[in-house]
């Protein structure tokens, strides 16, 4: 009877197989969130790190320790740092730090004791470096402290209008945000007319071999990658604006709105002509019968019926073009700045993202995950919206 | 009356004029890119290295990225649709399992590729490589596959099921004697589609993939696709060679997806006349 | 009231083939069959009428548990298949190997003629390629179609006629060597040439196997079968010799369809 195992083998293989979507899914959203809550949650590390070279000796609140590595993680109390260098060419070097854990300003945190030739600096923040000048060039003595970062604030980070994630590790993302739904609705507002007009057409005034022609070509415009997309934009679109506009660079947000305008026509024509195709024949016969024009059914009987259809095509397109990366990067300028007019530069959540992973590290490349999340909201809800509008669908 | 007639006329030809805007668009795309790529576009092109101008290892990536990624995904996405239409009656699990489709083709790919860099790049350690880029992808293209190859199998007939039920054969049998090569053109077109999702994708494969400009040997190390390549060259273009090589490299790109809508085309069109043969 | 004990036999003495017993079917809440007994002998030809939507091919399709499929749907009572409930241990796909079915409509698999014939009995396990070949054959041969198809045996199934297609579909399931073949309007979707070779064929396969046909044609049952079952919303109404059931008929409803009354 091993037809029978394997019968029900194969019941169980695919139940199992089918469960990969949902693990996925699973997956996705534990990673991403998990990693893009953490800047939230947690400071960046639990105590002071020391990057130091050639030390001799390190007392922290009294211990003495030695034979110390070059990259040091201190303990969370650690009150009075002193770091004691091997005597050398310029005699030997003691530094005392006391740590003010309770002040909130980074930069009055460490209080400097004995150290009197040396220089303090602040290249980033939450990084002090001391350093002396050696006696031959090259030969300088550094230590770079790096504080723990304080968890951040959900606050600043969406409300904030700075993003400066390198030097000053300040995380607001408004303009972004800003930036993302000022161009995904220019997207709509020019699209969206275009798309309801060509769909209206094919359903309802094209023969058939023109609409499977028309089909096929709007297809074809679903099928070109972002990429080429964005490039044909950077080509075109771009000097356009900045010629007829007179500006200097044409890397604007209506560049950005102009590409994604394309890119979501497909979307929104396919999904919206499909949806007037259902629409029954009765209902626009009866309303031929009463006199009504063709014109007059299409826009008031065809349309009308279709309209959660609509609806669906035209948030599915807003999802689309929130989502878009690298069309986005290649025209819009990306400057995070909150733009007030078309013509100014502008940066989307995607391409802060896409542009910046490539060298992000700490808690910078965490944010990036953050922004991740409030991404994955905004589609999220998109999502759900139009899957109670398919639901509603359904019932008509 | 008069004025209903203008009207009617009017819009029409607005209408009209909007859909022949858009096809003119794309028109103007495909003959701009091809033109500007006429140049360069070769033989020579696609099969020179990158140190000679040519785009053979982002040839050679995307190959493998697509490769890989169809060959973890197929067997998934046809699991899950056998499952769906053969198996499924109407259980929490088919319920949460069609929310869960539902939302994995919306979910951008950027945050595909925000998942792929921390799963498989970091937490399972493959770093930047074509596996970490194809096991990204091959999740996003599950969604493609399992709702062509699910309708592919709706349109085999139930009689064809009940036929070979009823000479006393087993379900699963039954799924892959009779069902599944029945559906065969259904799940090949499935398999194109998402080969075409697969090289038109950039974002994740820009965060899982990397930038190498060298020809990967093996799937673990890192590789530059075709549509990263075109990124990289508009985007830090340094020397004028570089946009004729951009324009070569998205003419490649437009002319592999034009091959695939056509092939996509003809497939459906062969499968429709078989399936009407059957019933 | 309560025949098990009597089960095993029929009227006449010998032992039945079939025999079904207070079976009541459900779809959710509708009951589509109600208390069924019916029986049926070895080598014994069966027409079921009555109008469309009485519960006739739901019956034949308890016989062989193809409503299975259907998820709503509920069978209680008793079917005993040489003595052995069917809804009991059996297992399922045995049954289907020894009750076969043959379609309203000609359902060959997108395969070759010798393909469709050797399905079943590949699944089976025979691999045995001499053994596969004489399977086929001889069923094709008992099939009638054996003379029409033998030179075109790797052609797909799909590019023979509607009629030879209906055949195909008879030899598909005599390879199978079942006990009892069930038959779903069978000529419905045929012309009347065709219609013609099938009923001839159903005399001769009544010398192996037990046949029951369900039809829309009353003068079909007369000529093809022994017996006749008259279902009627659900309920079997009348069951008897079918000459008895066409000219003397013990219900009123009975006599009220075969003279077209209604239905």
């Amino acid at each position: 009877m091993n037809r029978k195992y394997a019968d029900r083998f194969f019941q169980y293989f695919f139940r199992m197989v089918s469960l990969v979507s949902v693990l996925a899914l699973g997956a996705i959203l534990i990673f991403v969130f998990a990693q893009g809550l953490m800047p939230f949650v947690g400071a960046t590390a639990p105590g002071i790190r020391l990057v130091v070279q050639n030390i001799g000796e390190l007392a922290v609140n009294g211990r003495v320790y030695r034979n110390v590595p070059d990259s040091i993680s201190l303990e969370e109390d650690a009150r009075f740092i002193s770091l004691r260098f091997p005597s050398g060419d310029a005699g030997e070097e003691v530094v005392d730090i006391e740590v003010n854990a309770d002040e909130r300003d980074a930069r009055k945190r460490l209080v400097f004791a004995r150290n009197p030739s040396a220089k303090v600096s602040y290249p980033e923040a939450y990084v002090v470096t001391l350093g002396w000048p050696g006696l031959m060039a090259g030969r300088d003595r550094k230590i770079h402290i790096i504080l723990p970062e304080p968890p951040y604030s959900p606050v600043e980070f969406i409300g904030g209008m700075q993003w400066q994630p390198v030097r000053d590790k300040v995380f607001g993302v408004f303009p972004m945000i800003a930036g993302t739904v000022l161009a995904s609705l220019g997207a709509i507002f020019l699209g969206v007319p275009v798309a309801l007009l060509c769909a209206l057409f094919m359903a309802e005034f094209l023969a058939d071999r023109p609409a499977a022609f028309a089909r096929g070509a709007i297809e074809l415009l679903a099928g070109i990658p972002s990429v080429v997309y964005g490039f044909f934009g950077l080509m075109v679109i771009v000097p356009a604006v900045k010629n007829v506009f007179g500006i200097a660079a044409g890397n604007t947000l209506l560049s950005a709105v102009v590409v994604l305008a394309l890119m979501i026509l497909p979307t929104v024509i396919t999904i919206a002509e499909s949806s007037m195709r259902a629409v029954s024949l009765s209902l626009k016969e009866a309303s031929l019968s009463l006199g009504a024009s063709k014109m007059q059914t299409a826009w008031h009987i065809t349309l009308f019926h279709a309209h959660s259809g609509v609806i669906a095509g035209i948030i599915l397109g807003i999802s689309r073009a929130v989502g878009e990366t690298m069309a986005v990067i290649l025209v819009a300028g990306n400057s995070p700045q909150l733009v007030f007019s078309p013509l100014e530069s502008v940066r989307t959540l995607t391409a802060t993202i896409a542009m910046e992973m490539g060298y992000a590290s700490g808690r910078h490349s965490e944010m990036l995950f953050s922004i991740g999340v409030v991404l994955f909201i905004m589609i999220l809800a998109l999502n759900s919206l139009i899957l109670r509008l398919r639901r509603g669908m359904d019932v008509v | 009356m008069k004025k209903r007639v203008f009207l009617d006329g009017l819009l029409y030809g607005i209408m009209a004029l909007s859909l022949c805007g858009v096809i003119a668009v794309l028109g103007y795309i495909l003959v701009y890119i091809f033109r500007q790529a006429a140049g360069s576009l070769s033989f020579g092109f696609i099969f020179r290295s990158a140190r000679e101008g040519g785009i053979l290892p982002m040839v050679v990536t995307t190959l493998y990225v697509v490769v890989v990624s169809i060959a973890i995904s197929l067997p998934v996405g046809i699991g899950t649709a056998v499952f769906l239409t053969e198996y499924s009656g109407n259980s929490s699990l088919v319920r949460i399992l069609r929310v869960a489709i539902e939302t994995l083709a919306g979910i951008p790919s950027i945050i595909y590729g925000l998942f792929g860099l921390l799963m498989f790049c970091r937490f399972l350690g493959f770093g930047q490589s074509i596996i970490a880029g194809a096991f990204t992808l091959s999740i996003m293209i599950l969604p493609v596959i399992i709702r062509t190859t699910e309708e592919a199998l709706k349109s085999v007939p139930v009689s064809f099921r009940e036929g070979s039920l009823s000479l006393g054969t087993t379900k699963s049998q039954t799924i892959f004697h009779v069902v599944l090569p029945s559906a065969l053109g259904g799940i090949v077109t499935s398999a194109i589609l998402a080969i075409g999702r697969v090289v038109g994708e950039s974002a994740p494969v820009l965060l899982t993939v990397g930038l190498s400009r060298n020809i990967p040997r093996t799937v673990f190390e890192s590789g530059r696709t075709l549509t990263i390549h075109l990124y990289y060259l508009t985007n830090e273009a340094v020397n004028p060679d570089d946009f004729g090589i951009a324009f070569a490299t998205a003419g490649t790109l437009v002319m592999v997806v034009v091959a695939i809508n056509t092939l996509t085309k003809i497939l459906t069109r062969k499968f429709k006349n078989s399936q009407g043969d059957a019933s | 009231m309560n025949p098990n004990g009597q089960n095993a036999e029929t009227r006449d003495g010998c032992a039945a083939k079939l025999d079904v017993c207070g079976l009541d079917l459900y779809y959710a809440d509708f009951q589509a069959l109600k208390n069924i007994d019916f029986r049926l002998a070895r080598h014994e030809v069966a027409a079921l009428i009555g109008p469309s939507g009485c519960g006739k091919s739901t019956f034949i399709r308890v016989l062989n548990r193809m409503n299975d499929l259907i998820p709503s749907c509920r069978v209680s009572g008793k079917v005993m298949l040489d003595g052995e409930d069917i809804y009991g241990a059996m297992d399922v796909t045995e049954l289907r190997s020894r009750v076969g079915m043959v379609f309203q409509k000609p359902n060959p698999f997108a395969m070759s003629v010798f393909d469709n014939v050797a399905y079943g009995k590949r699944m089976r396990g025979l691999r045995d390629k001499r053994q596969l070949a004489e399977v086929v054959e001889v069923s094709l041969t008992k099939a009638a179609l054996w003379d029409e198809v033998k030179d075109r045996l790797k052609k797909s199934a799909l590019s023979l006629s509607g009629g030879q297609q209906q055949r195909l579909c008879i030899a598909r399931s005599i390879a199978m060597q079942p006990e009892i073949i069930l038959m779903d309007e069978p000529t419905s979707a045929l012309d009347p040439i065709a219609t013609g070779r099938i009923e001839e064929l159903i005399g001769e396969l009544k010398k192996d196997y037990s046949i029951i046909i369900v039809t829309h044609a009353m003068h079909q049952a007369s000529r093809v079968s022994d017996r006749t079952a008259f279902f009627l919303l659900g309920e079997l109404i009348e069951f008897g010799d079918t000459r008895e059931v066409f000219t003397n008929p013990v219900d009123k409803r009975t006599e009220d369809y075969i003279s077209g009354r209604f239905g």
